[in-house]
């Protein structure tokens, strides 16, 4: 099996390349950086995949694939429309596009990593793939319009598009600015975590490596249509703050600071992707945390 | 000041009508904008300004730039409609990314920085909704498009929504089906009937033409524009006949109107019975508008047009 995982250096990326490499497939990395650590087998290429010459000309290069990994993104939450937003749709719309149909023949499958930002806000809970799409990002915007747009093309080439629409992924080479990382240098400085008001916004916290476990299923089993990727699993942001406490210095607890917190709860079903190609987030929070903990210690 | 994209078109040279007989200003954004109509039988009362303007060029809307202090409301009409929507062409993918996405995404990131902007009014499709899941479709039946064009279409929905929330302004998207009228040229049922009347050919239906079918007249269409101009509106509304017209009921009314005797002719049916009827309850609700055209006088100033006649 030979695959393609367009932004295959970035945190998710690391974790499909290693998934497909060890199955044994054939990978090849497109990103504009190569990764620090090569998986075994794993070919990179250096893309720039905005750029539509570059792109058509590399993919005659790759020849038959049997699946495409669309990764790249570029994460920002814009709450109106600005500059970026058309640059958040030449990366996430019109690169792939072009991607898939430049590639001859046209691969089996093609796994859109699309996200929960396309619900915007909750209007029932759990959220399964029919909530109501009205995204309050430009990023949430795009997605949702590639995730048509691919469709659309795949089906009239005969490949299978698969969007998957990914909640909250946390697991090593997450980016230090979000708030497990942040939870997790605390504790090794031996503070307590800071939770605002009681703690109990409710939130899903999906593990990298079961993303990767996704992206792999959805493209083996060539399936077609909107996914979410979730782990099913909701807990609180004080349940996040315990799991890192329980890994430091015995008695740690989480602080609660007085701050009122704007958060909305959100947690999703995937029920879908469980009966489509069999996605089960198995990965328990407390084993993810402790994979974070432990990279970072290196 | 209000600026209309996409003034040259079906569609546009009559908002431009309605706006300026209103007394508004009027800036009139084309490729090839045009200060007097090219639709015949038109009648501007006066010229509006004009700005030659590229949506989907990528410094296509500089010149609009300077206009951005004068700008009160923005009607913006202009994009790539696809001859046949269902067939999917790679071109019009692309077309449609270029013009309706990128295109609309530009200009909202614009009118952005427009200080005295009030509202925007956008033309969007019924096909936003795609496949039929309940009839008749109000505006919260699911919108999952199944072509680029409506794709395309209800991304600016989407984008609208979040200049609205941004900044503060109430905008309206009007979901329209198949506009006909004076200046329709496209090729598809009712156009197809008025030219065969004219030419004194006979009118081709397929099947019993029972196919219900959703259809606007350009002058209640361009009304709405007005209207949701007016009322600072807010919210996506379907803009239609509210009742179906079926084919047959289409080309009999050209056979009534005609003044010459017009033949329909009937071949076997090729694709199955498919109905769409869109409900029109929110426009009359909120907006007060109607589709106060009837079929009648809606193809009789259609055929007037394609005769080289003058219509009302």
């Amino acid at each position: 099996m030979k695959v393609v995982v367009v932004g295959g250096s970035g945190f998710v990326g690391r974790h499909v390349v290693e998934r497909f490499a060890m199955a044994g497939a054939e990978v090849v990395n497109w990103d504009r950086r190569p990764p620090a650590h090569a998986a075994p087998g794993e070919q990179f290429q250096g893309v720039d995949v905005l750029d539509g010459g570059e792109v058509r000309r590399w993919a005659r290069d790759l020849g038959q694939v049997d699946g495409v990994a669309w990764l790249a993104a570029s994460i920002r939450h814009r709450l109106g429309v600005d500059a970026t937003a058309e640059e958040d749709l030449k990366l996430m719309v019109e690169a792939p596009l072009s991607l898939l149909r430049a590639l001859n023949p046209a691969p089996a499958s093609f796994v859109n990593m699309s996200s929960i930002q396309v619900y915007g806000r909750p209007v029932t809970l759990p959220i399964d793939e029919n909530h109501p799409k009205d995204p309050f990002t430009a990023y949430g915007v795009a997605k949702l319009y590639a995730e048509q747009v691919l469709d659309i093309a795949g089906t009239k080439r005969g490949t299978a598009v698969a969007s998957l629409r990914v909640a909250f992924i946390y697991g090593p080479g997450q980016h230090q600015a979000n708030v497990l990382p942040r939870f997790i240098e605390a504790v090794r400085r031996g503070e307590a975590p800071v939770v605002y008001g009681k703690g109990d916004d409710v939130r899903d916290d999906v593990y990298a490596g079961d993303v990767a476990e996704a992206v792999k299923l959805a493209m083996v089993r060539k399936v077609r249509g909107a996914f979410n990727v979730a782990s099913g699993r909701p807990h609180t942001i004080r349940d996040v703050a315990l799991a890192v406490c329980a890994l430091g210095p015995a008695g740690l607890a989480p602080r609660h600071e007085d701050k009122p917190s704007n958060w909305v709860d959100r947690y999703y079903k995937a029920d879908r992707a469980r009966e489509a190609f069999g996605f089960l987030a198995q990965t328990p929070f407390s084993d993810g945390v402790r994979a974070m903990w432990n990279a970072g210690a290196r | 000041m209000i600026a209309v994209t996409g003034m040259s078109g079906h569609l546009g040279q009559w908002v431009v009508q309605d706006l300026l007989s209103r007394g508004h200003d009027v800036l009139g954004l084309a490729r090839r904008p045009t200060s007097t109509p090219t639709i015949a039988g038109l009648a501007w009362p006066r010229p509006p300004r004009t700005l030659a303007c590229d949506l989907s060029a990528p410094d296509g809307l500089v010149p609009l730039r300077a206009w951005l202090p004068e700008l009160r409301a923005v009607v913006h009409l202009a994009a790539h409609v696809p001859a046949e929507t269902a067939r999917n062409a790679d071109e019009d993918g692309e077309a449609t990314m270029r013009a309706n996405a990128f295109g609309t995404a530009r200009l909202f990131a614009l009118l952005s920085e427009a200080p005295q902007l009030e509202t925007i009014v956008y033309a969007s499709t019924f096909e936003v909704y795609g496949v039929v899941e309940r009839s008749p479709i109000d505006e919260t039946h699911p919108t999952e498009p199944t072509n680029y064009y409506g794709a395309s279409k209800l991304l600016g929905e989407k984008y609208l929504k979040l200049f609205e929330n941004d900044q503060k302004k109430p905008t309206s998207a009007l979901r329209l089906p198949a506009i006909y009228g004076p200046g329709d040229t496209i090729r598809r049922a009712i156009g197809n009937f008025v030219r065969a009347a004219a030419e004194g050919t006979p009118i081709q239906i397929q099947g019993d033409g029972g196919d219900l079918r959703e259809l606007v007249y350009v002058g209640d269409a361009a009304r709405a524009v007005s209207m949701c101009v007016g009322q600072r509106a807010s919210g996506v509304f379907n803009i239609a006949s509210g009742r179906g017209i079926s084919i047959r009921e289409m080309a009999e009314a050209v056979q009534r109107v005609a003044e010459t005797e017009v033949r329909i002719v009937v071949s076997e049916r090729v694709k199955p019975r498919a109905d769409y009827v869109l409900d029109v309850g929110r426009a009359k609700r909120e907006l007060g508008w109607t589709p106060a055209t009837s079929l009648d006088d809606g193809v009789r100033a259609q055929l007037a047009w394609v005769r080289g006649r003058p219509f009302v």
